[in-house]
């Protein structure tokens, strides 16, 4: 008898948390109307390299040190970047906000792979 | 792996190279970039946690023109993000701006001149109004 209704106890607990596994993410999807539905997450995804940086919006200013390349006596290359150290001497650190209004600039960001 | 070209335009065999761990790994990587493509633009070396890569969304390729303004005229990202013979063209179209802009400039101080003559002939009315005098 104890056993039977223990056993009931459990089927129903069982069935109330598959019921509320089903539930919980409907309701989730509904309460949150800005979350995007599947076909705009997809689009979204298709649309992964949108434009970030569109025309006419401000450049993100940059302060990086320069590449510089020496040849060593025994004819390698070798290359250091520049010290931000004043004493180093400007040039080996570059702003680009600092050829506002002297010169465009155009970056080119790649993977040498 | 990494390629390119030997000194004598013959192709470079691969070889194997590890992501950089720190600064000075990323400059000798950039050298044999450079060395390798035979580049000879400034190269700038980007902070260890790509800030400026990812300020600029340039992953895996990007190129941007920025203006005499500091805005962006160009930008183009994703894996077709290099594209150099649009950036090509929006460079020039920079440069001749720049170019029509001094040229302005240089007629500005003969040409407001003439504007001020001019309100002296035909009265206040056509100043700045740009008609030729008569």
């Amino acid at each position: 008898m104890g056993g039977d209704r223990r056993t009931r106890w459990a089927v129903h607990g069982l069935l109330l948390a598959a019921a509320a596994l089903v539930l919980l993410p409907m309701s989730d999807a509904a309460e949150r109307p800005d979350r995007p539905q599947r076909p705009a997450r997809r689009a979204a995804g298709r649309n992964r390299w949108a434009e970030l940086l569109p025309n006419g919006s401000e450049a993100p200013d940059f302060l990086l040190p320069r590449l510089i390349v020496t040849k060593t006596d025994d004819g390698r290359w070798i290359g250091r970047v520049g010290a931000a150290d004043e004493k180093a001497g400007k040039d080996e650190m570059v702003r680009l906000s600092s050829f506002r209004g002297k010169k465009p600039v155009c970056l080119i960001f790649s993977s040498y792979t | 792996m990494r390629g390119g070209t030997e000194s004598d335009g013959s192709l470079r065999r691969p070889q194997q190279i590890s992501q950089p761990k720190d600064l000075e790994e990323r400059a000798s990587a950039a050298v044999d970039c450079l060395r390798g493509l035979g580049l000879t633009l400034p190269v700038l070396v980007d902070r260890m946690d790509g800030s400026v890569e990812k300020a600029y969304g340039a992953w895996p390729a990007c190129t941007a023109v920025v203006d005499l303004e500091g805005k962006i005229r160009f930008h183009s990202r994703g894996p077709g993000g290099a594209q150099p013979p649009q950036a090509e063209r929006v460079l020039r179209e920079i440069l001749a701006e720049q170019k029509a802009e001094a040229a302005k400039q240089d007629a500005g101080p003969s040409a407001s001149q003439s504007e001020k003559e001019k309100p002296a002939a035909d009265g206040p009315a056509s100043a700045g109004s740009g008609a030729p005098a008569k």
